[in-house]
């Protein structure tokens, strides 16, 4: 049983249900009977989706093979910060438990380990502070700042 | 009057100072080209933007995610990286205190590296874990959690602790939670408050350590854990000598169980009227691990009903009161049975009927430690597993050990044994020097079934090269028609001379299968303890 997703630039996707249906979002619009036509993703371009397939079908592909699944996954993930929060982003809209997982998981693995400033570097947050409000920050937690 | 109102005047300016501040600094920021966050829009928010709009590296990107991506991308992160997280920028000031997920550990929570293996309490000199924690608490304002975990060791505050568990359990959310407690000295241990006993949220229970668990009696309203799968109790105190019951009563759809018994949960309680029941009767029930103390097991009753087992660990001595029966489903077992010091006849019987009800097992998993107990049955009939297709020896060994015999006997009575396994430790080196005693396999007026038609695979980890054990395995590899892979891991304390001597011999054995691929490593330190 094939379905047809259509991503935000009007490209469309064929792929089997026993792979769609790793996003609840769209298993929850199948079990309604709504999945009989072709179903947009006004949230998800094309290359994001492209990704997000390959995910679900790997994941049907290699559900035994809790090793091969790991070594994809840890490949799967190695994208740069704009593509990590596509993916991000889409599986949360999609509702796919794993891939939203693995992305958050990644992210976080970014900033382990990292002072405040490398990790304002890493991910170009802009420090919005005036240095009287950073102490007081810092005060509040001072355990957790000490290097 | 005047003074007080010049006061609240310069309060009011210096307020509106620095928002002025705060607005002119983000207005630079975005005049840099920075997105401005967005408020949260879980499910709706587009991510067309992000990579394909522009190639500009100097976009904080991430701060465009919804707070609740935010905030789960902050749950993977170890509690002191989260807190810390608060200094980024503004918008990330509070995030960290949203995070329905709190992990106080006291070995890694002032660390800075992310420790798989904690070492032992790390000991700060300006900071106590009781403050850090206790500070944590007070900013979170009580935000719903979900999952709660805390490891405290070293001077735990029970009181404190009882308030946050309590605090935890009304805001009713709660999913998971683990508490591992100690108390040093001689205060009264934590006391679960009964309001734990009525979560219908709660998914998964671990504690372990000084805590007194007290459930209320089921016929007392309706007190049962609706949603209770994972229960995981390690050494608790009990408030009655029924309490064990009555926990387990409440579980109706646990799948995992795992529990400790021994004397000193019942501390202070006196001596029970009859014996204590620990009855495990869960249909639901898939894994079950229990520690049975040994000691004074004539005081307690073990009865385990659960007909979808699959699997079963047991760690403990027989007393007369252990029934294991209903197991069709159950897949592999894993069982060190601690040895009647009497070496009665009866205890003999005792293991026998505990055995029957594993007999239809495809994995077993056996200590070595008082294993030969397994060869006494034999006055009650052979028992035979007839599905058997993996079987492992493990634990730690000493080089006079006579217990040779049970895998000789294993052997002879798993006709389908596909994997045999041998994972041990030596016990003590200076044995080396006085092991003088010679053991021999025993001789065998056939060969066991599974060695010329069904093993494929011998696995051998610590291997010392000791004279049974070269023998054991010329004897597998002549009579093993059908195996595929041998691997030998010697015991890496060995001098590279006697690793080589080995290996010399060991390629030197016949072997009647010709497909059969020797696998001999050299062995390393393994400092961590070896998992089942």
């Amino acid at each position: 049983m094939a379905l047809e997703l259509k991503s935000s630039d009007n490209k469309i996707f064929e792929v089997e249900e026993l792979v769609a249906v790793q996003s609840e979002t769209i298993k929850s619009l199948v079990e309604d009977g709504c999945a009989d036509n072709v179903i947009p993703l006004p949230n998800v371009d094309s290359k994001t989706l492209e990704l997000v397939l390959d995910w679900c079908k790997n994941h049907v592909d290699m559900k035994l093979d809790e090793e091969k699944l790991k070594e994809y996954e840890d490949k799967f993930i190695e994208v740069d910060q704009a593509v990590l929060y596509d993916l991000l982003l889409a599986a949360n809209y999609l509702n796919i438990k794993d891939l939203l997982n693995r992305a958050c998981q990644k992210v976080a693995d970014m900033l382990k380990g990292k002072t405040p400033e490398q990790i304002r570097e890493t991910l170009n947050i802009v420090n919005d502070f005036s240095p009287e409000e950073e102490e007081e920050i810092r005060k509040e937690n001072l355990w957790a700042f000490e290097e | 009057m005047k003074g007080q109102r010049r006061e609240s005047m310069e309060e009011e300016e210096e307020e509106r100072r620095s928002e002025r501040q705060r607005i002119e600094r983000a207005e630079r920021a975005e005049r840099r080209g920075v997105l401005r966050a967005r408020p949260c829009g879980c499910g709706g928010t587009s991510s067309n933007s992000l990579s394909s709009s522009s190639a500009d590296d100097y976009k904080d990107v991430i701060s465009s995610l919804p707070d609740c991506l935010l905030i789960h991308i902050l749950s993977f992160l170890p509690t002191r990286a989260s807190v810390a997280t608060s200094i980024l920028s503004s918008r990330w000031r509070s995030l960290w205190k949203l995070v329905p997920v709190l992990d106080l550990d006291q070995r890694t929570l002032f660390s800075q590296s992310d420790t798989e293996y904690p070492g032992p309490t790390t000991t700060n000199s300006n900071f106590s874990f009781l403050d850090a924690a206790s500070n944590i608490w007070t900013l979170r304002n009580a935000i719903p959690l979900s999952k709660l975990r805390l490891h405290w060791t070293s001077n735990c505050d029970s009181f404190l602790v009882e308030t946050w568990v309590q605090d935890t359990l009304l805001r009713g959310s709660l999913q998971e939670l683990n508490l591992y407690i100690f108390i040093n000295g001689p205060n009264p241990p934590l006391e679960m408050p009964t309001t734990l006993f009525f979560s219908s949220t709660l998914v998964s229970l671990r504690l372990t350590g000084d805590i007194l668990l007290n459930p209320p009696p089921a016929s007392a309203s309706a007190s049962t854990f609706p949603s209770l799968r994972i229960l995981v109790i390690g050494g608790v105190r009990y408030a009655k000598h029924n309490s064990i019951s009555t926990l387990l009563a409440a579980c109706p759809v646990l799948q995992d169980l795992s529990l400790s018994v021994e004397t000193s949960n019942f501390y202070g309680l006196g001596e029970s009227a009859g014996k204590v029941n620990v009855i495990v009767l869960i249909p639901t029930l898939k894994t079950l691990y229990v520690q049975w103390s040994a000691d004074d097991c004539w005081l307690y009753k073990l009865q385990i009903n659960t007909p979808a087992l699959e699997w079963f660990r047991f760690e403990g001595g027989l007393g007369e009161d252990v029934v294991l029966e209903n197991l069709p489903n159950l897949v592999e077992a894993v069982i060190e049975l601690d040895d009647d010091d009497s070496n009665s006849v009866d205890y003999a019987k005792r293991v026998f009927d505990f055995s029957r009800p594993l007999l239809n097992v495809q994995s077993l998993k056996l200590s070595i430690e008082d294993a030969e107990i397994f060869c006494n049955p034999y006055k009650y009939g052979i028992p035979m597993f007839h599905n058997l297709s993996s079987l492992m020896f493990y634990g730690e060994h000493r080089p006079d050990w006579c217990a040779w015999d049970v895998v000789q006997l294993m052997l002879c009575q798993a006709p389908k044994l596909q994997i045999l396994a041998l994972k041990l430790t030596l016990e003590d080196q200076s044995y080396h020097s006085d092991f003088k005693r010679h053991y021999h396999l025993k001789e065998e007026f056939y060969v066991p079934e599974c060695l010329s038609s069904h093993l494929t695979t011998f696995y051998y980890e610590g291997f010392s090269g000791h004279g049974i054990e070269m023998e054991l395995v010329r004897y597998v590899l002549k009579e093993a028609k059908v195996l595929k892979t041998m691997k030998i891991i010697v015991e890496s304390n060995l001098g590279s001379k006697a690793k080589h001597c080995i290996h010399k011999k060991l390629m030197n054995f016949r072997r009647s299968s010709r497909t059969c691929q020797i696998e001999f490593d050299e062995g390393h330190l393994d400092l961590y303890m070896m998992s089942l």
